[in-house]
């Protein structure tokens, strides 16, 4: 050890320089483990000297007469992050997210006070982790003042009851959320049927509080596919919504394909989707998502891939292998990989079916199945899966699960790690039990940050 | 500013003297993470010695090896691979696993030193040392007196009710 001047090339440079310190000539303990409570005991002798090319650090001990010597401090009876200015403790707890800060409150008047003023909650905006939330809405078709939204907090897996959300209009059925914004399509306004898409963002004391509104689309849409994409450009995060299908099939154009951007403001139209979506151009028929630059449309119940490539503007086939047994799918995407998830029958008990997910390979031809749900898990969502349609929604990594058109709203979330190739499955606490009775539910994400100040009635 | 990275400044060394007088000396560019050192060197130059008084030596050597790794990452050398940000995220995760005491140090003297990325590590480490804790549990690590009154600590129950069970 007395040859540190070796390790030049450590690729270690802080256990090197800690072990310098340490292995100099001075008998001396650790620096960098140093107990600050017990150990702040000043050496007299000479330092070490330590020749890193780059982060050379020399230090040696000033002569002693110059020394004042300070007592040494035992900061842990003085409550020493009561010393903390307001300015560092705010920066401190902004990092918290949503319940953590909850306890936060509770610790003493000070905290409480730094947390519950408005400037912070701007600060917690742009500090605290932007959470992925599940949002779930329902709708009470006679009172609609009983229409509720919750969000799902992953980290306390617990729902939290939302403040009333102001929708643009009655018709929730198409609602997507994706990088912080919330998607609504919303009308129909007067006879001529329009369409509007508008989205939020949010304000820091209040969710979903404003809508902006995109112009009309050139085409009224009823459950057509939507799905966002987020590019970083030098002029900041702008994001595109690109809109298929839904159109009535008495339209001439009924398969157009319409983009929004949020860069131009304005829409745009592409080609139409290919002859295979004829007469199934809907939500419930067709699956779609943008995944690096490109529109990847399917047929839930076939196995037809068609890829809108954003930049040449055409539209491809794609060649994949069909999984075995494959029932019903849904294309999404983690990031720039695309990822399938579907209802299969189960290979080693005929007549069985479970859930299976699959990521696109690197050969972009070929699935490669990373997760599989079935046994109890797979049950909370129901034996009766004869119709054997379920909801799937990606939220980062996260894939929700639950049955479509079915109120019970039982829901099961795989978390993926594309790296190792597998997925947790865990069910989440049922969403029926809380509120009013409702009528329809209608599901999405969004990381919109929800303040910590909301205050609305209580939903575990 | 203008002379920042010419191939003279890699020789400059900066004296830093820490409140219990002990001397330290770093290449400039390691300094110049921070801030507050930045301004003063720029200021009165590399030749006088820098006090740095309410920074003590323990903590001020730990500041530099930050400072020093993290110089060092900016770095691009021909013969050896760059450092990934995965190396950098785990030394950083290495870093700031210390008692909540030296914690609580080194902010006070990033925070001193101004050098906004070690402020912003180490706060995200109290931070996440917090998490998860209840209210009595973050009193106790961080030694805090609870000064509610019973009906104070309702309101704020009352407040913040769709948190509860």
């Amino acid at each position: 050890m007395d040859s540190f001047t070796d390790d030049l090339s450590s690729p270690l440079p802080k256990q090197m320089i800690s072990e310098t310190i340490e292995n100099s000539v001075v008998q001396r303990s650790s620096i960098i483990n140093v107990d600050y409570f017990t150990a702040n005991t000043p050496s007299v002798k000479a330092r070490s000297i330590e020749l890193r090319p780059w982060g050379r650090i020399i230090s040696k001990r000033i002569p002693a007469a110059t020394i004042v010597r300070q007592e040494p401090k035992i900061v842990s009876t003085e409550d020493p992050w009561s010393q903390l200015s307001d300015d560092i403790l705010e920066y401190i707890l902004a990092r918290l997210p949503l319940f953590p800060l909850k306890a936060a409150r509770k610790v003493c008047k000070r905290w409480e006070a730094i947390i519950s003023t408005s400037e912070f909650d701007i600060l917690h905006k742009q500090l605290g982790e932007q959470q992925p939330w599940l949002v779930c809405y329902r709708t009470n078709h006679l009172v609609r003042s009983k229409s509720q939204a919750y969000a799902y907090d992953e980290e306390s897996h617990k729902w939290i009851t939302l403040p009333p959300l102001q929708f643009p209009s009655h018709n929730y059925g198409t609602l997507a959320g994706a990088n912080g914004l919330v998607y609504a399509i919303a009308g129909p306004s007067e006879n001529k049927l329009k369409y509007k898409l508008a989205c939020s963002t949010s304000s820091p004391s209040s969710f979903l509080e404003t809508w902006y509104e995109t112009p009309s689309m050139g085409f009224s849409r009823h459950a057509p596919v939507v799905s966002v994409a987020l590019e970083t450009g030098p002029t900041g995060t702008a994001h595109k919504v690109v809109v298929a299908g839904g159109v009535p099939e008495y339209e001439p154009e009924h398969m157009a394909v319409e983009v929004f951007d949020s860069e131009t403001g304005a829409w745009e139209a592409y080609d139409d989707l290919p002859d295979d979506f004829s007469g199934s151009s809907s939500r419930l028929w067709m699956s779609g998502v943008v995944c690096d630059n490109k529109l990847y449309m399917s047929l839930i119940h076939s196995w037809s891939v068609h890829v809108l490539d954003f930049s040449s503007r055409t539209w491809s086939f794609v060649q994949w292998e069909r999984p075995h047994g494959l029932i019903s799918h849904h294309i999404m995407a983690i990031g720039r990989t695309l990822v399938v998830a579907g209802l299969c029958e189960d290979v080693e008990q005929p007549g069985e079916i479970v859930v299976k997910v699959w990521k696109l390979n690197h050969d972009k031809r070929s699935l490669l199945q990373i997760g599989s749900l079935s046994g109890q898990v797979f049950a909370t969502l129901g034996r009766n899966l004869e119709v054997p349609t379920l909801n799937f929604l990606m939220n980062e990594n996260l894939l929700y699960v639950s049955k479509a058109y079915i109120k019970d709203g039982a829901l099961v979330v795989g978390e993926i790690s594309l790296e190792e190739c597998k997925t947790e499955w865990r069910v989440l606490p049922s969403v029926s039990s809380l509120g009013y009775r409702f009528d329809s539910m209608v599901t999405f994400c969004t990381s919109i940050s929800i303040s910590p100040h909301i205050s609305a009635t209580s939903a575990t | 500013m203008h002379f920042q990275g010419s191939p003279n400044m890699a020789e400059k060394r900066v004296k830093l003297i820490s409140s219990d007088n002990d001397e330290f000396e770093v290449d400039e560019a390691v300094a110049f993470e921070s801030e507050t050192l930045r301004n003063m060197i720029q200021d009165t130059g590399t030749n006088v010695p820098i006090s740095i008084p309410n920074v003590s030596s323990d903590i001020l050597a730990k500041v530099l090896e930050y400072c020093s790794y993290h110089a060092e990452t900016m770095e691009t050398h021909d013969d050896k691979p760059p450092i990934t940000d995965a190396q950098i995220r785990e030394w950083d995760a290495d870093f700031v696993d210390v008692h909540p005491a030296t914690l609580y140090s080194l902010i006070l003297a990033a925070n001193y030193l101004n050098i906004k990325n070690l402020l912003d590590l180490i706060c995200q480490a109290v931070a996440n040392n917090i998490r998860g804790k209840t209210a009595v549990e973050i009193r106790k690590i961080l030694h805090i007196q609870d000064d509610f009154t019973y009906e104070e600590e309702m309101e704020i129950r009352r407040e913040t009710k769709w948190a509860f069970d």
